[in-house]
């Protein structure tokens, strides 16, 4: 690319002499060839221009004197803006690529050590929390600390023997001095984190000066004094095995574990360690710096080791023996007086009377200094009464004023609970002590705070949570307080016999069905009875369905000394049925109805009475016949007449039905007496034709025989369609079915032939068939049939007779029917899959084959076309694009 | 003629003294470290961000010329300077060596240099000589043309060898006398003569860059 540098050595020289390089030696010659030799001196002047040039150009170049100033905001807002748009990407990134080295690297053992290293520190901040919320105890033992003295005495007295007499008098001066440990912790815990460092620092600044050690000194006294009242506390609480473990722990907190600010707690130990050293017993020449606090620390330490003894070796027998102390001074010291207990007891109690119950607790509530707290109670439908009581009574007093409440009535249920909170109160109360602290704290700090508002707002809003749970734990005290102080009994009281019911009632209700040949009438005549015994009718109800058929309902109450002779009236209007007596007692004014009855309270309710009036033709002797007659209009005329003609005959209904095609039915039904009803059947029967014939009789249809001269229902149905006698099935091959078959209708016309029905079909294969149904008399039946024969070859014939005992075999006029199947064979090319039609269908085939091409090509474009549109509009703009930056 | 004559410099038989010249380090890579120097880095690759603008402070010129002497271009050797640093800041956690740091920043500004100048190559070979040769290019009259007249120039050395380009940018943006750039490019006297001259006369016969090239002669 380059043209090739042609390589001058006086180029060289040029530049030497340019930037000033040249030897002496080196400059004579030059001078001399630039004077001589115009190309040298013009290539030199040449050289001078682009060397200024270059001077130029890079004293542009230079770095001006702002630059290093200039990169380093440049660098800043790069980093920023870099550290902006940093995303969870990027970090999740950024995890990947270190995971990624970590296991690239060899140095695993490094990394090892490192594990091992936040493990110790994880598993030290965990025991360093966990000791936090032991701290809690401390204040718990400023409650106790009365009781803690009592208790190292009784140690004291428990181990006479077995602990030398010197590690007893130790054992007595930090516990008498325990109340001056309390102040100091508490004013340590005053002291915020910056007045540590600060003190930390100038005892540094001083190394180790005696007076800033002695305070830090106190302090860390203070501290391990708060660690030890914890000690004792968990001592007090814990049950032997865990009395050793406790102390363990203990020595682990020591110095550090007290609930003060931990930062400042460990500095201070840290700086205390040259002076009075914890772990170390304590010699002379530093005792004498702070003669007092060693000696008090030598003392506690002497302490401990006693304990840690007691509770290792003679643990069991120890704590025992300091339990039954402390059990059997309750009585005198009472330390009972400092737990916190809440009794509640809860009775169920059975009284004659609730108000002289009531009345009485409150008195006794009164006399045994409590107060009544809620009472609630409802009366019964039956008058008697129950209800709840609340009571608040001195918790002393509680045993006795239970048994006292045993006199007053029945005792079904009685339990009494004491909730121990003591622990729950010291605890809560620990806490509003820590609470009121850091309130201070924060106060002091939001007074001192002149720092960022935001920090001011932090510490406001940290104020505002703490005096919020400052609050809540103050309310939590007041109500254990409240509950405390008082024991709360609940009675659940009621009156005897409190279920019983009042009295009952006896209802009766009587059901039955009556049958009566005048329904209506005797529906009418109930109703009267009914007025006339001031019975109650509930409902009546009267249906007139047809004809006869009518039914009637009634539903009525009638009083209990009236109901038989009420019944006795009903039963003599008809035949009585299906008779039920029901009879049901129930507790009145509510009450329980399982509870056994007092006969003496039983009251008789209303009777109520349902019965259903039917009428009697249903029970009857029930003939029905049918009978065929040409004239059906005639026959049923004669029948009436006949029927009116009969005395005591009533007509119940008849009706006549024809049809389009000409048939007539006839109904009619008639209620004869018994004696003449043979005579009116005889008069029927001579109607016509009897072509069936039942007769039905309800024998067990009640009291009171059926006698013969019971009524008898006459059912009789006309008809004119007669059954044939004989029925022919015929099927004929014809060539020529149409026309064959109109000359047959014609010619059965001629003979008299009576045409039924008539079908022609013609399918699309050609064939033809005729169906003909013909009814005509037996006398043309045989010629008929020859006739029929002669159509064409007959291919089958089927006979059917059905002879009847009251026809001769030769009544000529008896019907006869004759169904006719003409039909011709079937072409052997269908019409349909002729040439012509073969050739239509694949024309139409072919032409559907197309359109549907042309469909689905329009669907293809369709869905094509945007898509093709787009991509030219995406052509066209990088076309355009292209143009224009190539212009 | 004795005008041009007296021009030409006088040859000085030391090396430049100057202070400001001594106190930069002879050569850009293998430049002697205080302890106090060490401790900065030290503190600026531990994430103090004080330490590391004093690093920006220190470096950033010597960063800017070994990027100039790439690229040729004063404003990307400065934007090629910060993201060096950018770089260095981003990076710190992982070099641990404070003593390496130098020669680290100047090879990572040297290979986003001539990253940086690969990518503009193909337009610069396309355009540079077709440009060079216009007509109005020369005779730097007006401002805007001396800049244009400059640019070309910029393009041109660009163009030259990177060791003809390094001793040039030493030369005349460093000022530094033949001993020094000699040892900062280890290379002998007579080397990097020649490679001077050549790269001078390179670009002393390139067409439409010598302003003396339309001048009557």
């Amino acid at each position: 690319m380059k043209p090739p540098s042609p390589h001058d050595p006086f180029d060289d020289l040029i530049a030497a002499a340019l930037h000033g390089e040249l030897t002496p030696a080196e400059r004579v010659q030059f001078e001399n060839q630039l004077n001589t030799d115009p190309a040298a001196r013009a290539a030199y002047q040449e050289a001078q221009a682009m060397h200024d040039l270059l001077d130029k150009t890079h004293a542009n170049a230079q770095p001006d004197p702002n630059f290093e100033q200039r990169m380093i905001s440049g660098v800043r807002r790069k980093i920023e803006y870099q550290q902006k748009g940093e995303t969870a990407w990027e970090s999740a990134l950024v995890l990947w690529r270190s995971i990624a080295r970590f296991l690239r690297r060899r140095q695993l053992l490094e990394y090892g050590m490192a594990c091992v290293l936040i493990f110790t520190v994880a598993t030290t901040s965990l025991i360093y929390t966990g000791n936090r919320v032991k701290g809690v105890f401390t204040t718990i033992s400023r409650q106790l600390a009365y009781a803690d003295a009592i208790d190292g005495e009784n140690l004291a007295d428990a181990n006479a023997k077995r602990i030398p007499a010197k590690v007893l008098e130790d054992l007595k001066a930090p516990l008498s001095a325990n109340e001056e440990k309390q102040k100091l912790a508490r004013l340590d815990a005053a002291k915020d984190v910056d007045a540590l460092t600060a003190l930390k620092k100038e005892s540094e600044d001083k190394q180790m000066a005696v007076a800033p050690d002695a305070q830090l000194a106190v302090q860390a006294a203070g501290n391990t004094g708060r660690a030890f009242a914890a000690r004792d506390e968990l001592r007090q609480e814990a049950a032997p095995q865990q009395l050793a473990q406790a102390q363990n722990q203990g020595y682990a907190t020591d110095g550090s574990a007290a609930d003060g600010p931990a930062p400042a707690a460990k500095p201070a130990s840290v700086a205390l360690m040259p002076p009075a050293s914890v772990s170390m017993p304590v010699n002379a020449p530093t005792a004498a710096t702070a003669p007092m606090i060693v000696a008090k620390s030598q003392a506690r330490q002497e302490l401990e080791a006693a304990r840690a003894y007691s509770g290792d070796s003679g643990a069991a027998p120890a704590a025992g023996g300091m339990k039954s102390d402390s059990a059997a001074s309750s009585t005198a010291a009472s330390p009972d007086a400092s737990r916190k207990l809440i009794r509640n007891a809860q009775l169920d109690l059975e009284v004659k009377s609730y108000q002289s119950a009531m009345d009485q607790i409150t008195a006794m509530t009164r006399n045994a200094g409590g107060y009544v707290d809620t009472s609630s109670s409802q009366k019964g439908g039956n008058g008697k009464l129950q209800g709840s009581v609340v009571l608040k009574i001195l918790p002393e007093s509680l045993d006795n004023f239970l048994l006292k409440l045993r006199d007053l009535g029945l005792v079904q249920n009685q339990s009494v609970s004491t909730d121990d909170v003591t622990r729950d109160y010291f605890d809560t109360q620990a806490r509003l002590e820590n609470s009121r602290r850091m309130e201070t704290q924060l106060q002091e700090l939001l007074k001192r705070e002149n720092g960022k508002v935001s920090d001011l707002l932090q510490v406001e809003r940290e104020l505002g949570r703490v005096r919020g749970s400052i609050e809540e734990m103050q309310g939590q005290l007041k109500l254990y307080d409240f509950q405390v102080q008082y024991a709360t009994i609940t009675i659940q009281m009621r009156e005897k016999d409190l279920n019983k019911a009042a009295a009952y009632l006896l209802r009766e209700q009587d059901d039955f069905s009556l049958f009566a040949t005048d329904v209506e009438g005797t529906f009418q005549k109930i109703r009267q009875a009914a007025d006339s015994f001031k019975a109650q009718v509930l409902a009546a109800n009267l249906d007139h369905n047809s004809g006869s058929d009518v039914t009637a309902e009634l539903t009525v109450m009638v009083v209990p000394d009236q109901i038989e002779s009420f019944l006795s009236d009903v039963r003599g209007l008809g035949r009585v049925a299906n008779f039920t007596r029901q009879t049901q007692r129930v507790a009145k004014d509510g009450g329980d109805s399982d509870q056994p009855a007092d006969e003496t309270l039983t009251e008789k309710d209303k009777v109520q009475v349902h019965l259903i009036i039917r009428s009697d033709d249903e029970s009857r002797k029930q003939v029905t016949l049918t009978v065929v007659t040409s004239a059906v209009d005639d026959a049923l005329d004669q029948a009436k007449s006949a029927a009116l003609a009969q005395a005591g005959a009533a007509i119940l209904s008849s009706s006549l039905n024809k049809t389009p095609e000409g048939q007539s039915t006839g109904q009619l039904s008639v209620r004869v007496p018994g004696q003449a009803y043979s005579t009116l059947l005889a008069a029927f029967r001579a109607l016509g034709r009897t072509s069936s014939f039942s007769l039905q009789r309800n024998d067990d249809s009640g009291p009171g025989a059926n006698g013969d001269d019971e009524p008898v229902i006459l059912s009789l149905s006309l008809t004119d369609d007669d059954a044939p006698l004989q029925q022919t099935e015929l099927s004929v091959r014809a060539d020529d079915v149409n026309d064959e078959a109109q000359q047959l209708k014609k010619d059965a016309v001629a003979a008299g032939v009576e045409i039924k029905a008539s079908s022609f079909a013609h399918q699309p294969d050609g064939t033809e068939a005729a169906e003909m149904t013909f009814r005509l008399p037996m006398a043309k039946y045989p010629a008929f049939v020859d006739m029929l024969k002669k159509l064409g070859k007959v291919e089958s014939l089927t006979v059917r007779r059905e002879d009847r005992p009251d026809q001769t075999r030769t009544d000529d006029t008896a019907p006869a029917e004759i169904s006719l199947l003409l039909h011709n064979e079937r072409d052997i090319v269908a019409e349909d899959n002729g040439l012509w039609a073969t050739l239509r269908q694949t024309f139409g085939d072919g032409a559907n084959a197309l359109f549907a091409s042309v469909r689905i090509i329009g669907v293809i474009a369709a869905f094509l076309a945007p898509w093709v549109v787009m991509l030219l509009v995406l052509a066209w703009t990088g076309r355009r694009i292209y143009i224009w930056r190539k212009r | 003629m004795n005008a041009f004559l007296a021009a030409i410099p006088r040859f000085r038989p030391t090396p430049v003294t100057s202070p400001e010249l001594n106190s930069r380090p002879a050569s850009l890579e293998t430049a002697s470290m205080d302890s106090a120097e060490q401790a900065m880095i030290a503190a600026a690759l531990a994430g103090d961000d004080e330490a590391f603008d004093t690093v920006i402070r220190t470096y950033s010129r010597r960063v800017y010329v070994v990027a100039y002497s790439i690229i040729q271009d004063p404003a990307e050797a400065e934007d090629i300077t910060q993201e060096t640093f950018l770089k260095a800041h981003q990076q710190r956690s992982r070099l641990r060596q404070p003593e390496k740091f130098p020669a680290w920043l100047l090879t990572v500004t040297r290979n986003a240099a001539r990253d940086r100048l690969r990518r503009r190559r193909p337009q610069a070979d396309a355009e540079t000589f077709d440009t060079l040769i216009d007509d109005h290019a020369v005779t730097p009259g007006s401002a805007l043309e001396r800049e244009e007249h400059q640019a070309r120039l910029r393009r041109a050395l660009a163009s030259l060898p990177e060791e003809h380009r390094t001793a040039l940018t030493l030369r005349y943006l460093e000022g530094l006398d033949y001993r020094a750039i000699e040892d900062s490019m280890g290379l002998t006297n007579g080397a990097l003569r020649g490679i001077l001259g050549r790269a001078l006369g390179t670009l002393r016969r390139m067409p439409g860059l010598n302003p003396m090239e339309r001048q009557p002669s």
